[in-house]
Formats: structure tokens, C-alpha cells, sequence
């Protein structure tokens, strides 16, 4: 009888060390926020969009078919949201960077336009497959001729003809790079909307008419309509990104 | 004594027969040989190389039941010899009947992100699914040619060791052929070296031996080809790719008569656009320009110095477009003539990892 009990204890605990399923507690994990940085073309109160016309103050009409920016090192102090973004509004649209991250530590945001002159003319191959500097991302906006990035493309066309006829006969066409161009931006006070569950996002408005019709530095499409940052253009490269950089704005 | 033994057996077998996780299917992954100045691919997470998957995908690749009459493959419109394009200015499908595009260049593939002329496909993956099905192509449905794949036992046990299942299904041809195509990167040619050169990147010996070749006429070339004043064709061909990911209208017409990316996009402003082409292996890869309109190197050459035709989409790239072009003179057209055949590479028209397998 002992016997018996013995050999059906045995099966029993054999069929008991099986592995099941365990039902665990639920563990609740926090879900990290996700932070997104847009960029957003603006035009008299409006999202502008790419090939929408503009006139200009001196009467001509011109459009955007292409706004490139690439940049780095969007941080607050020591608290880094991203080393690289790549603002490519007719390709991507108004994201430059979506990220994991906590809004509290980024409600001052700085970020250059452009890369430092340390990385500038390094090999482009280099930065990590997921970097804005990797070249198979940055792609166009790093030139063959001059090792380097380019920071800004503006591209468009402008109708010359001033008679009321759509005739955008005339491209224009700024490529801003070079070390000189680099630029820092900063803001304070930043505003992180909700925009879903755990995601916030902050809007950098970019006022595209400031960009050649800002008052008293205009830029005349019909005349400077080049540049690609030569010493000879970068009186206009400097006017044109500082005109860049003060028509963008927090929203 | 005999009765212990039954119940230590019957204990361990029950134990033992307890389900444990399925075993999993060792497969080799296939170590990518990247140019060590190209930027690192990125590889689709649902979709790893492995040694048994390029293998397939390159049996498939030449394979011709994937086109409805068994008559033709995705080779016979890629050929090796010609960087993987059609030395035809249309490609011809299983009826005879022509495409309206030229077929493009196999090469570095893995680096990009759209595919075909119009961008349409922006996966690999994507992309393959796609000639199997046209009716000026291969003219075959998937679920025909699966079941074609399917009847050869060898296919059955080549897909279990590369995709863990003798199901086979469109989706796992296309995984495979992804693979392959992954696999064929073209990174040592004269540019390459060049390229390196310029940039201050380390050149091992081979390269070393390779840069002396470089003449004073293909380096004059480069730098025209580079100049803002000169050829200014970097704008559109730079880096290690020797291309960027854009879509552009190069000015080849006044009128569309193919709408290129325009037609997928259905903005005008997209009108006769096309996806621009890396320019690797452009001395075997012609005819040129989507619609193989050019035959010779010349040809092109003369388009961008003298026959640019101004439309409402021409790229602003394009800075002499108001000039017809940018006016080179017979002896710089030949300079950049000289550095265009810099971007042969042997090595991978030649590489028997890509040829028809035995």
C-alpha cells in the first residue's frame, strides 16, 4: 500500500514540476513621454505649404519649392533631446525630431543650425546610422565640393514678370554652409502640449516671408536669387541666415 | 527494487515530456562587407541577412518561374554585365511588349529609400513584389508562382533553412531577394579612392595600389565635375553613393510625355520628375536617363552642357538651365567623360557572388 502511495506521489510530483504559465502580478511600467520638435512654416497666420505663393513687399511673387535645415545639439544645459535633427519640409513635413524624454528637463530648448566646425569636415559615413550627420541621411545637404555640411537649402522660383500672370520663370537657390554660417539658438520657456498619451510637442514657428522681406534686410529674389556660401556670396549667406534665424520663433 | 525503477522512469519521462519552447532555427547570419567609408546599412529588424536567405534570394533572383511563361527573370532585365540594368532602352516583358522606363541599376541598393523612377516602392521588399504582377513584365500572379516555387522540393527545404517554413509565400520570396540585393554593394572603383583621398580617410594597401593609377586627367575631372562653375553635377551626385535621395527634373523635356513622380504623386509640381540615379558603374550601365534616351556617355554630357530645356518643374539644381546648360568646351567634356569611368567597379561586375549560381 505504501508502495502505491509512494508511486502515485511520485507522478504527482512529477505532473507538478511541469512548467506552466505563470500568472504574474501586473507590473505597471511608466511609459516614458515622447517629445516631439516640429517646425512650422508660417504665412500670415497660416501653416504654409510648400510651392504656396508669396508677395513680396516690393510687389514680385515667389515660392518655397524646397526648405532644408539641418542642425545639432538640441538641448537644455546638460540635458541633450537630440546631438543632430534634419528639418526637410517638403520630404518629411514640419518633424525634426521625436524622442523619448521627460518635457520637465527641456523647458528651455537651445540648438544650432548647422555643425560645428569640429564635425563639419569630418567623414560623414561616421555618425550613427540614426544621426542627421550620417550622410545616408543628411544625403544633399553635404557637399562634394567643399567637405562639409550644408546648413540651410532654400529653393524656389520667383515670377519676375510683376504682371499678375503666374510666370515663375526664375529659380532661386541659397545653400548655406561654411563654418561662418553656423548659428545657436535659444528659448526660453518653452511649451510642451499634450498631443496624446505620454507624447508632448513644441512647435518652433518659422516665419517664411521674414526670411527675404524682413524689414530693412530685404533680399531681392529678382537680383540675389544664388548663393552656395562662396566668400564672394557671403555677405548675402549671412544676411539671408541671419534673417533665418531671428524669423523663427517659439510658438 | 523493479517497481522503484518504473516510478523513477515514469517520473523522469513525465517530467521530460513537459512542453518546452519550440526550437529555433539556426540560421547564420551573413556578415554585410561594407566599404569602410560608407555609411553603415540599415537592415530591416523583421527581415535579417542570413547566409541561407542571399543564397535564396539569389536562386530566385535568375529564377524564371516567377514570370508567368518561365521565359524570363529578374536577371534578364538586371544583366550583371551592365551593373545590373537593361543594355536595351526598354526593357521587354514575357509578351514582347516594351516598358515605357529604362531599367534602372542594381547597386547599393540597401543604402536607399525609394525605388523605381517614380520613388512608387519605398522598401526593397516592396519593390520586388511589384514586376512579378505587371502585365508588360513578368505577368504572373504571386499565388501562380508560389505555387510554382512550391511543387520543387528543393525551394521547399531552401525557404525552411532561410525562413524557418516551407510556406512559401510572396512575402518570403521577396524577403529573400531583399537579401540578396542587399549584398551587392559596389564601393572599389577609382572614385572610391578618390573619394577617400580627398577626404583624409585611411586607404589600406589595395587602395593605396589602386590611387596610383589615378591620372591627372580623372582627377581634373573630378574637380570639374565638382566645380560650381564647371560641370556642377555634385549637387545631385555626391558622397560615397555618388548620389542623393531626391527626385529632380533635369531638363530633359519642355512637355511630359511620363509624368514620373508626378504621377504618384499627383502634384504638378512633381511633373517630370524622376528618382536621380546613382552614377556607379555608369560606363556599362547605358542607355541613360529614365527613358534611355542617351546611348553614350557623350549624349548625357551634352544634355547638361548645351541641351537643357526649360519647364515649369526643372530643378533649381539646375543653375544654367537659362543657358541651356553649362556650356563646357570639348576638352572639359572629356575631362568629365575621364572621371565618369572612374566609377567603374570591377570588382562587382565581375563578383561571382552575384552571378547565376550553379
Amino acid at each position: 500500500m505504501n508502495r502505491i502511495s509512494a508511486f502515485y506521489l511520485l507522478i504527482a510530483i512529477g505532473l507538478a514540476s511541469c512548467k506552466k504559465d505563470k500568472k504574474d502580478d501586473p507590473i505597471i511600467v511608466p511609459v516614458p513621454d515622447q517629445l516631439e520638435a516640429h517646425m512650422v512654416p508660417k504665412l500670415d497666420g497660416q501653416n504654409y505649404i510648400v510651392d504656396q505663393i508669396i508677395t513680396s513687399s516690393q510687389g514680385y511673387r515667389y515660392y518655397f519649392s524646397e526648405i532644408k535645415i539641418l542642425g545639432t545639439d538640441m538641448a537644455n544645459g546638460s540635458s541633450v533631446l537630440s546631438d543632430s535633427y534634419l528639418f526637410s519640409f517638403q520630404q518629411n513635413g514640419t518633424g525634426i525630431k521625436s524622442v523619448v524624454g521627460n518635457k520637465i528637463d527641456f523647458s528651455n530648448l537651445s540648438l544650432n543650425i548647422g555643425v560645428p566646425n569640429a564635425l563639419n569636415h569630418a567623414d560623414p559615413s561616421v555618425p550613427a546610422s540614426t544621426s542627421a550627420l550620417n550622410i545616408s541621411n543628411a544625403g544633399d545637404m553635404h557637399w562634394g565640393w567643399n567637405p562639409g555640411y550644408i546648413f540651410v537649402k532654400l529653393e524656389g522660383k520667383v515670377d519676375t514678370t510683376d504682371n499678375g500672370i503666374d510666370d515663375f520663370d526664375h529659380n532661386f537657390l541659397f545653400h548655406l554652409g561654411m563654418d561662418p554660417l553656423f548659428r545657436t539658438l535659444s528659448f526660453n520657456g518653452i511649451n510642451w502640449s499634450a498631443s496624446g498619451v505620454s507624447k508632448y510637442r513644441t512647435n518652433l514657428n518659422l516665419f517664411v516671408k521674414e526670411i527675404f522681406d524682413k524689414s530693412g534686410d530685404e533680399v531681392d529674389l529678382r537680383v540675389d536669387y544664388i548663393s552656395h556660401s562662396l566668400n564672394n556670396q557671403m555677405v548675402l549667406s549671412n544676411k539671408i541666415m541671419d534673417n533665418l534665424v531671428n524669423s523663427i520663433e517659439k510658438e | 527494487m523493479i517497481r522503484v525503477r518504473i516510478v523513477l522512469f515514469i517520473s523522469l519521462f513525465l517530467f521530460f515530456s513537459c512542453k518546452k519552447g519550440e526550437i529555433s532555427l539556426v540560421n547564420e547570419a551573413y556578415q554585410l562587407d561594407e566599404p569602410s567609408h560608407f555609411p553603415k546599412m540599415i537592415i530591416p529588424i523583421d527581415n535579417p541577412l542570413t547566409v541561407s536567405g542571399v543564397e535564396l534570394g539569389r536562386k530566385l533572383f535568375y529564377e524564371k518561374k516567377l514570370s508567368g511563361d518561365n521565359s524570363i527573370s529578374c536577371a534578364d532585365c538586371h544583366s550583371p554585365q551592365a551593373s545590373f540594368s537593361d543594355k536595351r532602352r526598354y526593357s521587354k516583358g514575357i509578351t514582347g511588349q516594351e516598358g515605357i522606363r529604362n531599367s534602372m541599376v542594381l547597386v547599393n541598393l540597401g543604402y536607399q529609400k525609394f525605388f523605381f523612377w517614380d520613388g512608387r516602392s519605398k522598401s526593397l521588399e516592396d519593390q520586388i513584389l511589384q514586376p512579378v504582377q505587371d502585365p508588360i513584365e513578368m505577368h504572373q500572379s504571386w499565388t501562380n508562382a508560389v505555387i510554382k516555387l512550391k511543387a520543387d522540393a528543393n525551394y521547399r527545404k531552401e525557404f525552411y533553412a532561410a525562413f524557418g517554413t516551407d510556406q512559401v509565400d510572396s512575402t518570403l520570396v521577396a524577403k529573400a531577394i531583399a537579401q540578396f540585393l542587399r549584398t551587392m554593394i559596389s564601393g572599389f572603383s577609382k572614385y572610391d579612392v578618390m573619394y577617400k583621398q580627398k577626404y583624409g580617410l585611411p586607404l589600406n594597401s589595395k587602395e593605396q595600389t589602386l590611387l596610383t593609377s589615378v591620372t591627372n586627367e580623372e582627377w581634373a575631372g573630378y574637380d570639374l565635375f565638382n566645380s560650381l562653375n564647371g560641370g556642377d553635377c555634385f549637387h545631385c551626385h555626391n558622397g560615397p553613393l555618388m548620389h542623393v535621395e531626391l527626385f529632380s527634373n533635369n531638363g530633359l523635356d519642355q512637355t511630359f510625355f511620363d509624368l514620373g513622380r508626378g504621377g504618384i504623386t499627383k502634384n504638378p509640381s512633381d511633373y517630370g520628375k524622376f528618382k536621380v540615379p546613382t552614377l556607379r558603374n555608369i560606363s556599362v550601365s547605358g542607355p541613360y536617363m529614365h527613358d534611355g534616351r542617351f546611348e553614350t556617355l557623350d549624349e548625357v554630357i551634352e544634355h547638361y552642357s548645351s541641351g537643357i530645356k526649360i519647364s515649369p518643374t526643372i530643378s533649381p539644381l539646375i543653375e544654367f538651365a537659362n543657358q541651356g546648360g553649362v556650356q563646357l568646351d570639348a576638352f572639359e567634356k572629356g575631362l568629365i567623360k575621364k572621371f565618369l569611368l572612374t566609377l567603374t567597379d570591377e570588382e562587382f561586375i565581375n563578383n561571382p557572388k552575384f552571378v547565376l549560381p550553379n
